[in-house]
């Protein structure tokens, strides 16, 4: 009991024993005002039951607590056929189909209703979200047998045009079977076999922006599907980078990285030192002004040496500002330039010569510089585990390195689909990012179920497949997350919309769609519930708050009692 | 009422089999309509195939297939037709309540079904599927060469010919016998008709030949090739399958080891210098059967033939050619794949001008000389042709000399004063062909001519690289477009329709179903509301785009706390 519950009690206990007293020195008064004389063992009896009424409302008010027997609940989940123990209480929430038991509806009304359990035993395929969360008792889980299909399922996040993207899973209790990613035209693009318990990825490309739903088919071993899943495929084509590539002199590799930046659509220019002041391209000056326009700076060291001081300033001030700047080291590099780079976050540790790979295994060259530091955050890897790009962030933007210097000789032979994947990844993780947030949402959500949208700034809207808006409401207690609930109802692509008219497309899945998903999900949480609490003491009495009923209604006889003893008057003869 | 299934995609999708009902139908209760479909399809006799009736108006159906509509209209209306999307209408006829109308279908066709005041009906489909060539493979021997065991007296090969409706009962089979070696390789041909064992679409060709009977009795190759048929009406296809080869090796009798089977055999390019000895000798020893005009022109043939061959070795040393003859010339129309580009019409000779010309020769000939025009330069002076290392290049300029006097002496009617020169070519173009080494030039780069009036100027004005803009292969915005506006989103934009359907109509030969995507389309434009023929059409429009080159994702802009954080890191 809290202090300010102990308070109040002892509030109303004053209350009460002021007005006792209050009561008493009225009758006082009142008998030595009248005259008439009444008989002693009035007042005396008028006295008394002031006093046990005002004990009695006391205890109607703060009824004492009391202890509870040793029952158990037992709350059948779906998926469990009610087996009852001696001594247990047999519950079925609605999800059960169990015949003959109490039926209610959540755990929080069996537990009310039935005060004297002091644990809950749950059988079955785990309490459903609505009754997960702290409880006051003790309480057991006895899983049902482990789910067939889909057990973990993590759907794809937003992918550009033509990019991969790769769908991960785990399958429960099937013994064997296939997993078949199917596109849009009903075609396998990836499969795989699975055992019981097996994670698998498959990975699929997306073609031309806009949402897509792939299927994720469970066969068993016998080839008959036993589950399957939408997996939807947000494309997003955003705004092309507009990248500028400055290089001290002719090579391939900036040719080859101006060639693969025009087929992926990027807004690329590319100026080259010729020598003798003479420059090929055109880009743009290297000033605040033109650096704005820019999102992918990237510069080689010849370059960078040339570089007028301002021209350095202005450069480091774009990258606060949230532009990328990739530095391409093409050899050994100077002790002045690498203070200059070490300013901008990057220092670099080793010669700088390049290690060539091992003979006929077709790889690639890399120089031997290590961007070190702790905040370095590798892009790529090469298989000795060594950084080949990476970058670390300064200010808004960030500043990479890529020690790799013939990715050109990818194209050439015949892997230009390589040199995409390279460079395509470089100049994401790189390039100054989208400046809209999006709303945030759970990647999987139900119909029928709860889920949250976040990132919300004042308010927030859903557009349902019907094309309605629904206004959201942003729950307070999430705090900077800026959450609110949402209860989809039917299944298809939404929207949710925040304030900034920034959308973000999600599926719902009919609420049957891979039940499995959902019931591991249960029970998991169920489990996780069970070991959270401690085991329940058999021995334990519990002490629950006890009925004011008695009290009061002890209360209204003796009120009754004292109004008639006082209202009535001696006969005056 | 009912709307009759409609199937719509032969690969196995099946399209909604009940359509919601248009809303003009439902408006309109007097309308007239389709109660009861029948589709009857007899294939062509050949196929062998029964004839069939279906309810769907759906089908797949052997090209030259009859089909018949059978259709129940309700009530009465005056006229009922098939207007089909290549344009052309079909009237159907009546017969009491039963329309019907036949049509041979020779192609893939939609149509639809109209009659007066009915409400529009969905685009159906009949594909028409080509009679398929037969497919002939080998059975035994298991490899498509095989070398003679010693010993050897018979050859058996079996073909197994199989067929979508049937195959003929015979088959022809191409025996072909090579023998000889190196310079003198002759070779002849037969062919043999063999009767095929089996079922109706597949049998089995087999033939025993006798090795002593086809003439394989020394070194040689026979080759065996089988021709097969089918039985389409009213022309059957033709497949020629694969040959196999037995071969008998020169030095099987002490071979050891593979050495003898593996010698190198240095192309046959200068074979034909001994056709034209050969010829010369004949031509000789026939002169005193021939009259003095005859073998004048005989002997001035083979001028020709060593004139054309002297030009064919003249170009391997650049020297420019006279006229454009460069073909040999020929008995007949090489059956064998030659060179790509089309020879000059070659000079017609009969089958008795007492010469004769390998096939083989002249397309392992042809092609050498293509291989160096299309990547030599040999329009330049002798020096400068660096095809042959100078020893080679020298011993074919004898040879060139020899052919010189040869030809001069042919062409004046003096075969036997031709004949020293022409064995002397002869040696001369086989001690060439020893040399195995051959050099090709270099190509240099085309550079652009030099402004002399900036040269040594020093100005530098106006230099600078243009770069190429580079072609997007990316899928065409309007299937973009189209697909963004399919894709579910809600309060998504709608879907251009027409400009698809003429993009379609468009792109027809680019893409693989187009049929399918005109019709889903005009399914979707009549029922907008219908979420499978939506997703039909989403299905077709995925194929259609093909795969697109790789875009680059932008990375997510941090969150408000998150950009406060790095505010704060500066």
């Amino acid at each position: 009991m809290s202090d300010g519950g102990t308070t109040l009690h002892w509030v109303t206990a004053s209350v009460i024993a002021a007005a006792v007293l209050a009561g008493a020195v009225r009758l006082l008064l009142w008998r030595r005002a009248s005259r008439a004389e009444a008989p002693v063992w009035r007042l005396a009896a008028l006295l008394g039951l002031q006093l046990t009424a005002a004990v009695l409302l006391y205890l109607t008010l703060n009824p004492p607590p009391t202890a509870v027997g040793a029952a158990a609940l037992r709350i059948v989940t779906s998926g469990q056929v009610a087996g009852t123990n001696p001594g247990e209480i047999p519950v079925a929430l609605p999800e059960s189909d169990a015949p003959a038991v109490v039926r209610v509806p959540d755990l929080a009304t069996a537990l009310r209703r039935f005060p004297e359990a002091r644990s809950v035993r749950v059988s079955g395929d785990g309490l459903p979200p609505r009754d997960q969360g702290a409880l006051p008792v003790p309480l057991e889980y006895e899983p049902g047998p482990a789910p067939v299909g889909l057990v973990e399922f993590s759907p794809p996040s937003p992918a550009a045009p033509g990019a991969g993207f790769e769908v991960g899973g785990r399958v429960g209790a099937l013994a064997a079977g296939v997993v078949e990613l199917v596109d849009p035209a009903d075609q396998i693009v990836d499969r795989a076999s699975v055992e019981a318990g097996d994670r698998f990825q498959l990975a699929a490309y997306t073609r031309a922006a806009g949402l897509t739903l792939f299927h994720l088919r469970l066969r068993n071993a016998e080839g008959a599907l036993v589950e399957e899943i939408a997996v939807p495929v947000e494309t997003r084509d955003a705004a092309a980078v507009r990248m500028m590539v400055l290089a001290g002199a002719p090579n391939p590799e900036v040719r080859q990285i101006r060639r693969w930046a025009e087929s992926a659509e990027l807004d690329v220019s590319l100026q080259v030192d010729l020598g003798a002041g003479l420059r090929l391209g055109d880009a743009a000056p290297l000033t605040a002004a033109g650096l704005s326009e820019v999102d992918l700076l990237v510069i080689d060291d010849r370059r960078w040496e040339t570089l007028p001081s301002p021209s350095r300033g202005a450069v480091a001030a774009a990258v606060r500002d949230g532009m990328g700047l990739l530095l391409r080291p093409t050899g050994p590099i100077g002790g002045e330039t690498r203070r200059q780079w070490a300013s901008l976050g990057v220092s670099l540790s080793g010669t700088g010569d390049a290690v060539a790979p091992p003979d006929d295994s077709g790889g690639l060259t890399r120089l031997d510089l290590i961007h070190g530091g702790q905040a370095a955050v590798p892009i790529l890897l090469d298989d000795q585990e060594a950084v080949t790009a990476g970058w670390s962030s300064l200010g808004l933007g960030r500043v990479g390195v890529v020690t790799l210097v013939d990715t050109y000789t990818l194209a050439l032979t015949g892997r230009p689909e390589q040199h995409s994947r390279i460079w395509g990844a470089v100049v994401s993780a790189l390039a100054r990012p989208d400046d809209q947030a999006r709303p945030e949402v759970e990647s999987l959500a139900w119909s029928g179920r709860r889920m949250a949208v976040c990132g919300l700034q004042d308010e927030g809207r859903v557009i349902d497949p019907s094309g309605t808006a629904r206004g959201l409401i942003i729950d307070p207690k999430a705090g900077g997350r800026r959450c609110a609930a949402w209860w989809p109802d039917t299944a298809g692509w939404h929207v949710a919309v925040d304030d900034r008219d920034q959308q973000t497309p999600f599926y719902v899945h009919p609420a049957d769609a891979a039940s499995s998903l959902l019931r591991a999900a249960d029970r998991q949480a169920t489990l996780d519930m069970a070991s959270a609490t401690p085991d329940a003491d058999a021995r334990a009495r519990r002490h629950v708050a006890g009925s004011p009923w008695p009290w009061f209604t002890g209360l209204l006889a003796l009120l009754a009692l004292l109004w008639w003893l006082e209202r009535r008057r001696p006969r005056q003869d | 009422m009912v709307i009759m299934a409609a199937l719509f995609w032969p690969q196995g999708r099946a399209a909604p089999t009940e359509s919601p009902s248009p809303a003009s139908e439902a408006a309109e209760p007097d309308a007239p309509r389709i109660t009861r479909t029948r589709l009857r399809i007899v294939p062509p006799g050949y196929t062998g195939l029964p004839a069939r009736e279906q309810a769907e108006l759906d089908a797949r159906v052997p090209v030259g297939s009859r089909v018949e509509w059978l259709l129940d209209v309700a009530p009465r209306p005056d006229t009922v037709s098939a207007a089909f999307s290549e344009g052309g209408r079909l009237a159907f006829s009546r017969r009491r309540d039963r329309w019907s109308a036949t049509r041979v279908m020779d192609q893939s066709t939609l149509y639809r079904i109209e009659a007066d005041g009915m409400a529009r009906q969905r685009l159906h489909r009949i594909d028409a599927v080509e009679d398929a060539p037969p497919v002939v493979s080998l059975v035994t021997p298991d490899s498509q060469l095989v070398l003679a065991a010693a010993g050897q007296t018979t050859f058996a090969p079996v073909f197994e010919v199989s067929d979508d409706y049937g195959v003929a009962t015979t088959a022809e089979l191409r025996i072909t016998l090579t023998q000889g070696e190196g310079e003198a390789i002759t070779s002849e041909s037969r062919t043999l008709t063999v009767r095929g064992r089996g079922d109706g679409r597949s049998k089995r060709f087999s033939a025993t030949l006798n090795l002593a009977r086809e003439g394989l009795v020394g070194p040689g190759d026979l080759i065996v090739q089988l021709v097969a048929r089918d039985n389409r009406r009213p022309r059957s296809q033709v497949t020629e399958g694969p040959s196999v080869i037995l071969r008998r090796s020169a030095a099987l009798g002490s071979a050891d080891g593979l050495d003898g089977l593996l010698r190198p055999v240095m192309p046959a390019y200068f074979a034909s210098q001994r056709q034209i000895i050969i010829d010369a000798e004949a031509l000789v020893a026939e002169r005193r059967d021939l009259e003095p005009r005859q073998f004048l022109d005989r002997s001035n043939g083979l001028g020709v033939d060593q004139a054309r061959l002297r030009l064919r070795y003249g170009q391997f040393l650049g020297e420019e050619t006279e006229g454009g003859g460069l073909a040999l010339p020929t008995n007949d129309a090489p059956t064998l794949p030659t060179n790509d580009t089309p020879a000059p019409a070659p000079e017609v000779h009969g089958p008795d001008d007492g010469h004769d010309h390998s096939d083989e020769e002249l397309a392992s000939f042809g092609s050498a000389v293509d291989v160096l025009r299309e990547y030599g330069h040999a329009h330049d002076d002798g020096d400068a042709a660096t095809l042959f290392d100078p020893g080679t290049r020298s011993t074919l300029g004898n040879a060139l000399d020899a052919m010189w006097s040869s030809e001069r002496a042919l062409r004046q009617g003096r075969p036997e004063e031709a004949l020293p020169f022409a064995y002397q070519a002869l040696e001369f173009l086989q001690e060439a062909q020893r040399a195995d080494r051959v050099f090709l030039p270099r190509t240099g780069s085309d550079l652009p001519p030099l402004d002399m009036s900036r040269r040594l100027t020093g100005d530098r004005d106006d230099i600078g690289a243009r770069l190429p803009p580079v072609q997007s292969a990316n899928a065409d915005p309007t299937l973009e477009r189209a697909w963004r506006a399919l894709d579910d989103r809600p309060g998504g934009g709608r879907v251009d329709l027409d400009g698809l359907e003429r993009w379609v109509r468009g792109a027809s030969g680019r893409l693989e179903d187009p049929l399918g995507l005109i019709a889903a389309i005009d399914t979707l434009r009549a029922e907008p509301g219908c979420s499978d023929c939506r997703r039909a059409l989403q299905a077709l429009l995925w194929d259609a785009m093909g795969a697109t080159p790789a875009r680059v994702e932008r990375r997510e802009a941090p969150n408000r706390r998150g950009r406060r954080y790095l505010e704060a890191l500066q």
